[in-house]
């Protein structure tokens, strides 16, 4: 997948702070499952939201923590699979308990931490560069999260379904293309 | 005692042989060829010029160095060489027909090398254009002529570019954003700390008004101290000059400011012709990235603020964080200042 490849020094020359905090923007995967994120806690209410944002602010600081110890190849699929749940579940209007959203941010945070780990040259380029990573990552889940919350009006509902089920397709097209590449 | 006294000594002795074995592989690595190569151009008519090249001589020896001018050029005066002591100067007169702009003059050899080239061209309406050739890189690329839209363009970058990396201008910004609760008063302070920075961003760039960059750094950092401390005395329901009139204060710590983009601008260095606009440009991209600053970190707060009640716990620790960085820049900077 090109995400993947991109993945890693996905953004060169910005310095370590702007690398960082773009990482979750500028990857296609990781950006999927924070809209996804943000739209599922936003959807499932206020009391999710609470649980749901700062879980995955944590997963992401777990995920690059980890980042150090086990390998970071193929975090790519469970960041989609998080995405088409999450894709899946505001696309069928359902509301989920605020711990089970809780859970999932916390799966996907720390598939982002560990798919968005730095390869910096030091510690304080590595630190810095984790920092914006959650930084960048938590304010985008906070605003789409904040702009699903207040969906009012029944075409904010359709469009909130809509961008739903544009996540949960795309996902499911990354697991067929996984598929054809396992079946040649 | 003894045998302790005894041990301290060797350590002693082994981190000095330790420091001195360092001494000794360093320094021979940082002794560069201190006389760079020189070449100059200067247009005498549209399509001729004169160069003027000249390369030391390393232990009686010429440079290895081959200049090689883009491939339609003609010699007119064919190289006439001169030896000098220490140096050979090579003098020519060519033909350039298509111009020198935006073509490219290679050092073959340099690489090689551990000398620089320094390299002048002077055109005939006056501009000028230097650089610095490193081994690294062994070839110019001659600067074509910027136009309106060009220097715009590149300094309305430039000042984008120096916002969003200055942390200590966008801190000052948040920590203003911390005290300001009002649109209009969010407007009328932004206002005065861009007007501010801009007065003396121009006379500093005219150099009608200079001050030593050390204490202007220092100085900013202390004035987001300041302003982060006012932040939390706001939390704490103190009044004070700050946070009745923050325009007030953004205008004054603007001016301060201003003078820390001078120093920037100056660095980044100006067309000797197009000081005014490049100057204006330049200003433009500051305001367009501390827009853009001030937009994201508007959509943040407002995002957080109907999610999260804990408004004043969230803008206690913001201060607190800003305070803490700017504190460190204080101590760092007087540091650089004093010792």
């Amino acid at each position: 997948m090109p995400q993947e490849a991109l993945a890693h020094g996905v953004l060169k020359g910005v310095g370590d702070f702007y690398a960082g905090l773009l990482h979750p923007i500028v990857v296609p995967a990781e950006l999927l499952a924070i809209a996804a994120m943000g739209l599922l806690v936003g959807r499932s209410g206020l009391a999710t939201c609470r649980r749901g944002i700062p879980m995955l602010a944590a997963g992401v600081a777990v995920g690059l923590g980890l980042a150090s110890v086990v390998t970071t190849s193929g975090t790519t699929t469970p960041l989609v699979v998080a995405a088409l749940v999450a894709g899946a579940i505001v696309t069928a209007d359902q509301r989920v308990p605020p711990w089970v959203a809780a859970g999932l941010a916390a799966l996907a945070g720390t598939a982002l931490g560990i798919d968005a780990a730095p390869e910096a040259k030091s510690h304080i380029a590595a630190v810095t560069s984790g920092v914006a990573t959650i930084v960048g990552s938590t304010a985008l889940a906070t605003i789409i999260a904040a702009l699903a919350l207040r969906v009012e009006k029944h075409w904010q509902h359709v469009a909130a379904q809509v961008a739903g089920s544009w996540i949960t397709a795309w996902a499911m097209l990354y697991f067929a293309y996984q598929l054809a590449l396992l079946s040649r | 005692m003894t045998a302790a006294l005894s041990g301290r000594s060797t350590a002693v002795r082994l981190l000095a042989a330790l420091v001195v074995a360092i001494l000794g592989w360093v320094v021979p690595a940082a002794a560069h060829e201190v006389r760079p190569a020189y070449l100059q151009i200067d247009q005498t008519d549209d399509s001729h010029y004169t160069v003027l090249w000249k390369t030391p001589l390393l232990s009686g020896m010429p440079l290895p160095v081959v200049l090689r001018l883009p491939d339609d050029v003609k010699h007119v005066v064919e190289p006439l060489e001169r030896p000098l002591p220490g140096s050979i100067l090579q003098k020519r007169v060519i033909s350039a027909p298509a111009g020198l702009a935006g073509r490219q003059i290679a050092f073959v050899g340099l690489q090689a090398t551990i000398t620089d080239v320094l390299v002048r061209v002077t055109w005939l309406d006056g501009r000028q254009a230097s650089a610095i050739v490193r081994p690294s890189q062994p070839w110019y690329l001659v600067p074509a002529e910027q136009s309106f839209w060009s220097i715009a363009w590149d300094y309305t970058a430039l000042g984008i570019n120096h916002i969003l990396y200055g942390l200590d201008h966008l801190l000052f910004v948040a920590s203003l954003m911390l005290i300001v609760r009002d649109w209009r008063v969010l407007v009328k302070t932004i206002t005065a700390f861009t007007i501010a920075h801009s007065v003396t961003l121009a006379l500093a760039t005219f150099g009608l008004v200079t001050l030593p960059p050390p204490p202007v750094e220092a100085m900013i950092a202390l004035s987001i101290l300041l302003v982060a401390a006012e932040a939390v005395r706001m939390e704490r329901g103190k009044v004070s000059l700050t946070i009745t009139w923050p325009w007030v204060v953004a205008f004054g710590f603007g001016l301060l400011h201003g003078f820390g983009f001078a120093g920037a601008m100056v660095d980044l260095g100006l067309p000797q012709r197009d000081v005014p606009l490049a100057l204006l440009f330049f200003n433009v991209g500051v305001e367009i990235g501390q827009l853009m600053f001030i937009a994201a970190i508007l959509a943040v707060a407002c995002s957080a603020r109907l999610i999260f009640t804990s408004g004043r716990s969230m803008r206690i620790a913001a201060a607190y964080g800003i305070g803490a960085i700017a504190a460190f820049w204080v101590v760092e900077r007087l540091d650089a200042i004093f010792l």
